[in-house]
């Protein structure tokens, strides 16, 4: 009873706090390009982004972030599209459930946004995608790989794959690379992402003719996992996919080790992040996982890409950060063709995209409103994401 | 378990145990047939895992041996034939599996009962539940995160030796911390109604928490990596992983118990301690120092709980702004659980929580009603025995 109080308060000012805070600053900011309230500058494009710039994602929400904000100051610098520039209003979501919906509301309601770019999580995706599709405000999810995210109508779009794709993709992995005949499968059961890709892994490796010989559930954010390490460790796997995001996963991985359970991890796209090997370091050696992109598979497209990246950030972009991009590249492109910035007219154009060349590899939408594209696999190796494979869907 | 005579791929084994060469039970159900099973051999030679095809005969079980698995390579493989073995109460692995949730489950049980120890003191004292408690096991894991790195350099002494040194000036920290959020928060409260104060200890608690999350002002809030402060070292006791890590927080935990009963029952300020709780008032008149006494009491128990934070962070390996809140709602109902307000109590309520969480967790029918389980513990000890395990019924004076 107390602990609930405490935590409605807690929820309470924290978003009273935060409001306060961001409409002051968009306010100012919006004074700058004259007036706050109305529809925005005529010469302006608006484009509302969420992310989860702090808490326990918030290195996927920076990365994308990143990319997304490389992306438009190129398409500001190109001339903008149809003679107005971008204006990127970007929006914190805290890692937190919960916090999606409302800044997504402000982002449409207040600010007046064309359309709306977010989220990597795709729990949060799905919060805010109902806001969207009522509002008639296109949304394109960089990274949410949850095939829920698109299903709630016509206005909700991404630009990655999907989780049956990848689950497929990590399954056929299990069985043919790795040879594992035994698996154990071990999900965050708060998140929609982790439990959609357990759930189409499963499907594939049991059609693969193998065996799950355990599962269990851990919360994301928990800190001891030796529980059900204990148990995973007894069942005698051949291999553990853990498809979290990779603060649990290196926690994972760090106890895993402690306990002495020397298999393979392997997991989806939710490790891909520099935090993992911070976090884990000789823990996380040797493991797996599923990713959109990595800078060594070359494009011209992608060349270009990872050497503005590193001239502005430092540092090489990762999968995040290219599909943060590309998503505000395709929204563009959707723009151009469609003329306009009017919802509907630009719904249409988006769900035309047809082998747009990103820099994650060619991206069709497909009648779902997700892109059909290939994945990698990527290894672990002295503290450095090493390349191995690419799967064609 | 079968026992054969030799590994050779090709060769027959035999004989087999009982429950193979009965004719009117020829499988039993646990035993699929062909495929990974031990074999232990009738000479000195050690166990092996070996893959079978097994033939049914009219009055017997033979079994060729197709394959031997080399250990050495995949040592994972060691517990393949776990289904095959006759299922009944001593099944080895089972009992190793169960042995290493209590090995987890005390490790964890230790870090609740330390926390759960200031929640019960400060209870007992001033009756009333210090929300800020979990707050300060947090800052205690950051204070040893920034102190340990620093320390390496300064002090040319060996990982043990510096990690003693980092734990006691956290805990010292926090027991600054703690005195003075008693005299700036709870002091000028002490003649209001309970309830003002527990709201306050609330808003202490986000307080707290906001400016740790708080980028400038305090930690920022991402997940960081706790320094190993101790190497890592395993201990194999017949199939129980024993991790450095675990060793230690049983150790850290003893030692700091031991001091605590000593201090309590032992000393002037520890019977000045049990005054207080008894009754302030007749204690005030025999000329007990009250607000000493309560200070002292809050800063044993923050330094408790810095020592929890530290040790949770080092088996576990991460720290982050918030990473007080479950344990210390889990100490919580450990201190419950044992009789809020005495101290053998909120350990064994700890060690229990602990124990049930790990065997709960590791059960693939239950492990996602890990936390649920502890909260519904603290259910069940309000409906039947609100006094807890050890407490003693009181009866409320109107």
């Amino acid at each position: 009873m107390i602990h609930a109080t405490s935590l409605l308060l807690r929820a309470a000012t924290r978003r009273e706090f935060l409001l306060r805070h961001s409409s002051g600053l968009v306010c100012a900011a919006a004074l700058l390009v004259g007036g706050c309230g109305g529809g925005g500058g005529e010469g302006l494009i608006k484009v509302g982004e969420f992310a989860s710039l702090t808490g326990k994602e918030s290195a996927f929400g920076e990365s994308s972030h990143n990319g997304t904000v490389l992306a438009v100051d190129e398409l500001n610098t190109a001339g903008g599209v149809l003679g107005k520039k971008f204006k990127l209003l970007t929006e914190d979501t805290q890692s937190k459930a919960g916090e999606s919906q409302t800044v997504v509301n402000k982002l449409v309601s207040r600010d007046g946004v064309v359309a709306v770019l977010g989220e990597v999580a795709s729990g949060r995706s799905l919060e805010a995608a109902p806001v969207c599709q009522g509002a008639g405000v296109p949304m394109i999810s960089p990274s949410s790989t949850n095939p829920d995210v698109t299903k709630t109508g016509d206005y909700i779009f991404r630009v990655c794959f999907i989780d049956p794709f990848q689950g497929t993709v990590m399954a056929n992995f299990a069985t043919k690379t790795l040879k594992a005949r035994r698996v154990a499968l071990f999900t965050d059961a708060k998140s929609d992402y982790s439990k959609g890709l357990a759930k189409y892994f499963k499907q594939q490796y049991l059609k693969n003719g193998g065996e799950i010989v355990v599962e269990l559930d851990f919360n994301g954010g928990d800190a001891d996992f030796k529980a059900q390490l204990t148990t995973i460790k007894g069942a005698t796997p051949d291999a553990v996919f853990v498809p979290g995001y990779y603060t649990d996963v290196a926690l994972i991985c760090i106890q895993a080790r402690q306990l002495g359970l020397p298999v393979p991890f392997f997991g989806g796209d939710g490790w891909e992040s520099d935090k993992l090997i911070e976090l884990g370091k000789e823990a996380v050696e040797g493991h797996y996982f599923s990713t959109h992109y990595h800078p060594d598979v070359a494009s011209a497209k992608s060349k270009a890409f990872v050497a503005a990246y590193k001239a502005r950030y430092g540092a090489a972009p990762d999968a995040m950060a290219a599909l943060g991009y590309d998503s505000m590249m395709v929204l563009a492109d959707g723009i151009r063709r469609a003329g306009s910035t009017e919802g509907s007219k630009l719904k249409t154009a988006l769900a035309a995209t047809k082998g747009f060349d990103g820099v994650t590899g060619a991206t069709t939408i497909d009648a779902e409103r997700n892109a059909s594209k290939a994945a990698v696999i990527l290894q672990v190796e002295k503290g450095k994401f090493r390349y191995l494979e690419t799967i064609n869907p | 378990m079968l026992v054969g005579v030799d590994f050779e791929p090709g060769t027959q084994g035999g004989p087999f145990p009982h429950w193979l060469n009965k004719r009117a039970n020829p499988l039993p159900r646990s035993c699929p047939g062909d495929g990974w099973k031990v074999f232990v051999p009738h000479s000195s030679a050690s166990a092996r895992i070996v893959k079978v095809a097994l033939c049914i005969l009219p009055d017997t079980v033979a079994a060729h041996v197709l394959e031997v698995c080399d250990l050495s390579i995949q040592p994972h493989r060691a517990g393949i034939c776990r289904r095959c073995w006759p299922s009944g109460p001593l099944d080895p692995l089972t009992v190793t599996e169960f042995l290493q949730q209590i090995v987890n489950g005390l490790a964890l049980g230790a870090i609740y009962a330390l926390i759960a120890l200031g929640y019960t003191m400060v209870y007992g004292v001033l009756r009333f539940i210090n929300f800020a408690h979990s707050d300060l096991f947090m800052l205690g894991a950051y204070a040893g995160a920034l102190i340990a790195p620093r320390l390496g350099t300064l002090l040319p002494l060996g990982g043990v030796a510096n990690a003693l040194v980092t734990l006691v000036l956290a805990m010292a920290i926090c027991a600054l911390l703690g005195v003075l959020i008693e005299i700036l928060a709870y002091r000028p409260l002490r003649d209001r109604p309970r309830l003002v104060v527990l709201i306050t200890a609330i808003g202490i608690s986000m307080l707290i928490e906001q400016v740790a999350q708080n980028g400038r002002l305090g930690f920022g809030p991402e997940v960081r990596r706790f320094p190993a402060l101790i190497p890592d070292v395993t201990w194999h006791l017949g199939g129980v992983t024993l991790g450095s890590t675990s060793v230690i927080v049983f150790g850290v935990t003893a030692v700091l118990l031991a001091l605590l009963t000593w201090t309590v029952k032992c000393t002037r300020v520890g019977m000045a301690m049990r005054a207080v709780a008894f009754n302030e008032k007749a204690a005030a008149l025999m000329g007990v120092n009250v607000n000493r006494i309560i200070s002292f009491t809050f800063a044993v128990g923050s330094a408790l709980a810095a020592a929890g934070g530290i040790l949770f962070a080092l088996n576990f390996g991460k720290i982050d702004p918030l990473m007080g809140v479950q344990p210390g709602l889990k100490a919580f109902v450990a201190a419950v659980l044992g009789g809020i307000g005495n101290l053998p109590g909120a350990c064994l309520g700890g060690i229990v929580l602990g124990v049930v969480e790990s065997v709960v967790g590791g059960n693939p029918r239950l492990t996602s009603y890990r936390d649920a389980v502890a909260f519904a513990v603290l259910i069940l000890i309000l409906l039947l025995k609100p006094e807890g395990l050890l407490g003693h019924r009181t009866k409320e004076k109107v």
